[in-house]
Order: structure tokens, then C-alpha cells, then sequence
């Protein structure tokens, strides 16, 4: 699973909810609007993940009386990081692995008001390093260099057609989408939605058909990986990257000092006692004035209730749908909670005692392979003071560390690694955060999900990595978190 | 077969009251499951949305306390045509492909009837309805590991499912993923939802019987004392 050339699953993203969004916040309403003053209003915020983090510290700014109810022990969701079991005290980001520059614009203006330190981190989840600095891919159980991968003799023998050829030996790999996709791209003049660009059409078929429509050869379409990708929505993800000044390549990559975990950790210090942990909600009752929230306290039998104004949900929709909603959500509604996939995969991550690849004449350890066991590696900056490395890998959910260890092993070019530990975190056995990203919408499915992803039913909010107009890690998530606050605070 | 009713429901009386007694003296080791939520005979809306919680206890340990996992709980939540029928009560086995889909890590990916990470057992289910030669596919998919079968999601391998498992498994989605009368829900606590195929009439109600799945001590079975089967009357229609 070559992830990091295909921009469909790459995550990271973008620009402003709207111009206006100051380093810390969000732009006040008009005023002489006739509406209750924000400061009067009470809400509650459902899961302390970076979502419902940065949608209540939002909310907090505006003078809103915010209570979080996260069900699990801990806040951060599928932004975590860990330290147990690794030495140095190194830790690694076990979930959200890294942020984007273009891309993550309102991320960074958290990352400065908090006093945050953004790392660089070339390669993060195999993102494409500067041109020929030793990345290495697999293909029919050969390496290639990059500088191999743009050898038209090579290319002719992969199978590329002779346009690609052509292209390829003078672009690099992740930017072939554009070989095909340019004019459907162009016509976007309203990238804040999908429908009405001209591409409409494109709803009913998957991105790879359109490719092969357009030309591309068989080989080209396996690098591309249009399969069950909604066309339209592909092409419309590409236009508001373009929009956004966000390159093929993602832009250059970065993680947080100290681990991308800081960022919970900093709201949620901000926040304080309005972050309940350990109180799931169980109940949520909704009328024409407010909502009625049912939970539990830690360890608490009896349930409690509490009444707000509005309630935004944060959690994610598999693990919202299980809280009953009276009365039941929109039809419409109801379709987007049930039928939305998500990704969901583990980091492996290895503690090696040195950086052993140097020795074995390889300048970076980033490499793709084809064990079905293990699908990349790369190294992760070092950390300061520690004279060890984390190396990070990705492999099947539900595999031991051990297993992706040894499968590395097996393929691993060079000679004995110094490798000394693995660990996972399997998000599969998390009952509150299991998931990762929103998936592709399937094709002919786009007008049911859009725009009513988007929308409010009634006083009951939704914010979330899928609720913007680019769903692109942990930057989507505070978007839509900062624009739910912003028309909660302007209702 | 009058008779034999009335005689299961005094050995089940019996042991209830038996373990009831023995609680009162030190607890029991047998297992217990208990539906604490919702009351026996509620009533709810017909496609209501409704919070369940169970508790199990199994040698001296609970889950209330996460002595025993909260996924080792599975709730069963059929519908029947007269709730007040004494056959209403009588809780099939649960199947034990629910005991692999709960031990394993199936649930983190996939659900019952609507998507997550991975199609729904419903949708699974469907596609392949009538399809004995599926049961085979989806075995091999489940124990090996598949991808772009749905989506661009991988499939990850399941080693820890032994070929047994996996078979009944795909048996049962096949077989069972996409009945309408009958869903499932894994977890101490929840929420279910008042189904019915078609129209209910006015007898019509859910009967919700809880499991425990966890692993059981040499000569143990699934067999519990407790209030693990309640009847929820419908309303409306």
C-alpha cells in the first residue's frame, strides 16, 4: 500500500474557516444582529478529542459556558502520544502523525498562541523527501531510487504509457494526478463545493475510471488508486489543495516537540475543569429550546442529566451513533451517521539503538515494500538528548509488533539492524477512538453526504475531521471545530 | 409441551433463586449476567433508540469493577410477534460466531448494520445472500486478510481467529448479517434500537437477552443465573 504518493489518503490540512480567524480565534459577528448574546449561551461539547478540544476552548473565548464530556479516561482521542516501553524518554505519535506547511493554518496559530515548538519532520509517513535523498521503493521485489524511478527505460518496462513517460522522467511520482486531472481541476471556480463546477457527472463513477477514461495506463492506475473514489469528489479534493496552495507532495511535514499529544494537552490545560473525563454520555433528548445530555460519572451508577442550550458532537460517528438521539435524527441526517467509513490503522513503532542504515550506504531509511506485512518505514527526527532512534512503520491493524518486526527483516535491503524494541497501539481494540480519517465517498453517493455533512439538526452541532470542506487530518478537525463555535456564537 | 414449559421455567426459577441466595451469602462464582437497564416489560417507541446496560459477574469478578471486559458482553435484541408469549422468553443460544466477532477485534472496524472502518455485517450479508460458495471467500478473507472487496480499506489478517472461527463467522454473516428481526450490539452498556420487520402489530415487542463471551473455566458453559432476558414492549406503530 504505497500511502504516501496517493493524496486521497494522505492527512494533514488548510486554510482559514474564514479570512477573518485571528491567532487565537475567530471573528466576531456582525453586530446590531438581533440574537442571544453569545456570553448568555450554554453548550456542551460530546468527546475531548482535538475536535471537541479546540471547539470548546473556541467556544470558551467567545464567553459561552462550555462543558466537555468525554467518555474515555483520557483526552486527545486519536491524537496520542506515547512513552511506555521506550527508553531515552523518547515517546511517538501513536495516532495524528504530523501537521503540513501550506495546509495547517489554523493548527499553527494554535501552535503560536500556545507557545508550541513545531519540528521539522521530512518523510512523515513516507511523504516525499527532497529529490533523490535516498528513498527507496519496492516494485516486483526490486528497490528503485527515485533517480531510477524517473529513467524513461525503467518507466517503459513498469508498464507506463509513453505520455507518462514522458511526464514522469521529468515530475516526480505524486505529481502524475496532475498528468490527467489538470482541466477537470481548472474547472472548479467555486472550490468551497462540490456540485455545480461543471464536473457533476463525475458523482456517478470512481476516480479510476476517469483515469482510464483520460487515458492512463493500467500501471498508472495502480499508482493512482482510484478504485471506489468518488471522481467528483476526488477531482474537487484536488481543487480546493490547489485553492489552498497545498502541493501534490502535501507540502514540507512537521510534528509537534514533545509529541503532537501537546496539542490536547495545551487546550485542555486552558480548559480545565470544564473537561469531565470518564463521563460517557448515554442519553441525548433534544427540543425546539436545548438539549437534555444523560451521562455518568466515573465509577457512578446513577445517571445524571444536563441541560444546554446546544450540544456539538465531536466523537466520531461509529462510536456517536451507539448514544440514542430523542427525537431521532433527520433521515438525512440519520444517512450520514450510519453510512460514513472511516480509515483506521496502527503505527508501528521501533526503538533502534543507532541509525543503522547509515552503515549500510543507505543516506535515509524510507523505504516501501510489498510484504503484506509491512508496507513502509521511515525514521522519525531525533530526539534531543537521546542517543536512540524512533523508527516508524505501517502494517495491518491487529498484527503484533513483533510480527511487522519480523517482516521488516525479511525485506529490509541492508545488513542486521540495531532495532531493540516495537510497539503498536491497536486503535481496533479502542472503544472510544477507533477510527482515523474519513474515507473517499463511494461514487453516486456524494449528494446525500454533501452538503448535509456539513449542516446542524437543529440545536445538535457536528464538528470533526469530516465536517470541512477538505477532510486532511488534524487541521479539518479544528476547522470545522472553529466553525461550529463561530455559528453557535452567531446563532 | 405445555408441560415442559412450565417445567424449564421452574428450573429456572429455582436457579435464579438459588444464586440469588448464594449472593446473599458470598458471591458466586458461577456466571451472572444481569440487564439492569431497560425494566422488564417497558415500553418504548417502535424504532426508538434506547440506552441498554448489562452487568456480568464470573468468578468473582465484574464488570462493573473492569475485572471482566466490557467486550465480552453481547446483547441480542429480537423481535417477536407477541411478546407476551411464554416462547418470547425462551433466549436461543447465543451463536458462536458472536463469541469469535466480540473476542476478536471485528468491532473496531466493523459494525452490525451501518458502516465504520469496514462495510456493515448487514451489507456484507446482503451481497452475499444464498451464496453458499461465499462462506468459503469471506473465511479465507477474515483469516488471511483481504482489500478492494468495498472500499480502499485493507482488511487486516486475523491469526488469533482459528479456521473454525472463521468459517462459522462468514457462516453466520452469510446466513444471518442481514436479518431484519434480529440485531446485536456488543458491549457492557449501549443502546439498541426497537426494531421490527415490516409492521408490528399490537402484541409485537423486543426481547433483549445478554451474553457473556469471555473466556469460561473447564466445565463452565454460557448457561447464566440472572436477569439476562428482558422483554421491551413496543408502542406506536
Amino acid at each position: 500500500m504505497a500511502r504516501a504518493p496517493d493524496p486521497m489518503e494522505r492527512r494533514a490540512f488548510l486554510k482559514t474557516v474564514a479570512a477573518g480567524i485571528g491567532a487565537s480565534m475567530i471573528a466576531p459577528a456582525a453586530e446590531g444582529e438581533r440574537r442571544r448574546p453569545a456570553a448568555g449561551k450554554r453548550v456542551i461539547v460530546a468527546g475531548a478529542g482535538i475536535t471537541g478540544l479546540a471547539c470548546a476552548y473556541e467556544l470558551m473565548q467567545r464567553g459561552i459556558d462550555v462543558t466537555v464530556l468525554e467518555a474515555s479516561g483520557r483526552y486527545g482521542g486519536h491524537v496520542f502520544t506515547g512513552r511506555d516501553g521506550l527508553s531515552d524518554g523518547l515517546w511517538a505519535d501513536y495516532g495524528a502523525d504530523h501537521l503540513t506547511k501550506p495546509g495547517y493554518e489554523q493548527f499553527f496559530r494554535y501552535v503560536e498562541a500556545f507557545g508550541l515548538e513545531a519540528v521539522p519532520y521530512p518523510n512523515a509517513e513516507g511523504s516525499p523527501l527532497p529529490a533523490n535523498n535516498g528513498q527507496l521503493t519496492q516494485i516486483g521485489g526490486t528497490f528503485y531510487t527515485e533517480a531510477q524511478l524517473a529513467d524513461p527505460a525503467t518507466l517503459k518496462a513498469l508498464g507506463f504509457n509513453a505520455r507518462e513517460v514522458a511526464y514522469l522522467s521529468r515530475h516526480p511520482w505524486y505529481e502524475l494526478p496532475a498528468l490527467y486531472l489538470t482541466d477537470h481541476i481548472a474547472r472548479f471556480h467555486d472550490p468551497d463545493q462540490p456540485f455545480g463546477n461543471g464536473c457533476d457527472d463525475l458523482d456517478a463513477i470512481d476516480l479510476d475510471t476517469l483515469y482510464a477514461r483520460l487515458g492512463a495506463s493500467q500501471r498508472a492506475r495502480d499508482t493512482l488508486g482510484g478504485r471506489h473514489v468518488n471522481a467528483l469528489y476526488g477531482v474537487w479534493r484536488f481543487a480546493v489543495m490547489k485553492h489552498r496552495g497545498i502541493p501534490l507532495s502535501e507540502g514540507e511535514t512537521f510534528h509537534l516537540k514533545g509529541g503532537n499529544g501537546e496539542m490536547p494537552r495545551a487546550f485542555a490545560a486552558r480548559l480545565g475543569a470544564r473537561v469531565r473525563l470518564n463521563h460517557p454520555i448515554t442519553a441525548i433528548a433534544r427540543d425546539a429550546d436545548g438539549v437534555t445530555v444523560t451521562y455518568t460519572a466515573y465509577g457512578y451508577d446513577a445517571p445524571q442529566t444536563m441541560r444546554a442550550d446546544y450540544l456539538v458532537n465531536c466523537i466520531s460517528l461509529p462510536v456517536f451513533r451507539r448514544i440514542p438521539v430523542t427525537p431521532p435524527l433527520s433521515p438525512a441526517k440519520q444517512y450520514v451517521v450510519d453510512n460514513l467509513t472511516y480509515s483506521s490503522h496502527p503505527f508501528f513503532v521501533f526503538e533502534a539503538a543507532s541509525k543503522f542504515w547509515l552503515d549500510h550506504g543507505f543516506a535515509n531509511l524510507a523505504m516501501s515494500f510489498e510484504h503484506p506485512d509491512i508496507q513502509s518505514i521511515w525514521a522519525v527526527p531525533e530526539t534531543p538528548g537521546a542517543t536512540r532512534v524512533i523508527l516508524k512503520a505501517f502494517g495491518p491493524s491487529g498484527l503484533s509488533p513483533q510480527r511487522v518486526l519480523a517482516a521488516f527483516r525479511e525485506v529490509y535491503p541492508g545488513k542486521r539492524d540495531t532495532i531493540v524494541q516495537a510497539l503498536t497501539h491497536d486503535w481496533s481494540q479502542d472503544a472510544f477512538a477507533p477510527t482515523c480519517e474519513m474515507e473517499p465517498f463511494a461514487p453516486g453517493t456524494l449528494r446525500q453526504f454533501w452538503p448535509e455533512i456539513m449542516k446542524p439538526d437543529g440545536r445538535l452541532y457536528f464538528a470533526g475531521t469530516y465536517a470541512d470542506a477538505l477532510s486532511r487530518g488534524m487541521e479539518s478537525c479544528v476547522r470545522s471545530a472553529a466553525r461550529v463555535a463561530k455559528e453557535i456564537a452567531d446563532a | 409441551m405445555k408441560p415442559k414449559t412450565i417445567g424449564l421455567s421452574f428450573a429456572a426459577l429455582a436457579a435464579a433463586s438459588f444464586a440469588f441466595l448464594l449472593h446473599a451469602e458470598t458471591p458466586s462464582p458461577g456466571l451472572s449476567v444481569d440487564i439492569t437497564s431497560p425494566a422488564d416489560h417497558s415500553r418504548l417507541p417502535w424504532n426508538a433508540q434506547a440506552p441498554y446496560a448489562v452487568t456480568v459477574a464470573y468468578r468473582g469478578k465484574s464488570t462493573r469493577f473492569g475485572e471482566l471486559p466490557a467486550k465480552d458482553v453481547v446483547l441480542r435484541a429480537a423481535f417477536v410477534p407477541d411478546a407476551d408469549a411464554p416462547a418470547a422468553r425462551q433466549a436461543a443460544a447465543l451463536p458462536e460466531a458472536l463469541v469469535g466477532i466480540s473476542q476478536s477485534n471485528c468491532m473496531g472496524c466493523h459494525d452490525f448494520t451501518a458502516s465504520s472502518a469496514g462495510p456493515s455485517f448487514a451489507a456484507i450479508g446482503k451481497r452475499y445472500a444464498g451464496q453458499a460458495a461465499a462462506v468459503a471467500t469471506l473465511a479465507d478473507h477474515i483469516r488471511n486478510g483481504s482489500s478492494g472487496a468495498w472500499g480502499g480499506g485493507l482488511m487486516p489478517p486475523h491469526p488469533d481467529l482459528a479456521p473454525a472461527q472463521a468459517t462459522a463467522i462468514a457462516q453466520w454473516i452469510v446466513s444471518h448479517g442481514n436479518d431484519p428481526a434480529v440485531h446485536y450490539y456488543v458491549g457492557a452498556s449501549g443502546s439498541f434500537r426497537m426494531s421490527a420487520p415490516g409492521a408490528p402489530g399490537p402484541r409485537g415487542g423486543v426481547v433483549l437477552s445478554a451474553f457473556y463471551t469471555g473466556p469460561l473455566d473447564p466445565g463452565d458453559t454460557r448457561a447464566a443465573a440472572g436477569r439476562d432476558t428482558v422483554v421491551v414492549y413496543g408502542a406506536g406503530s
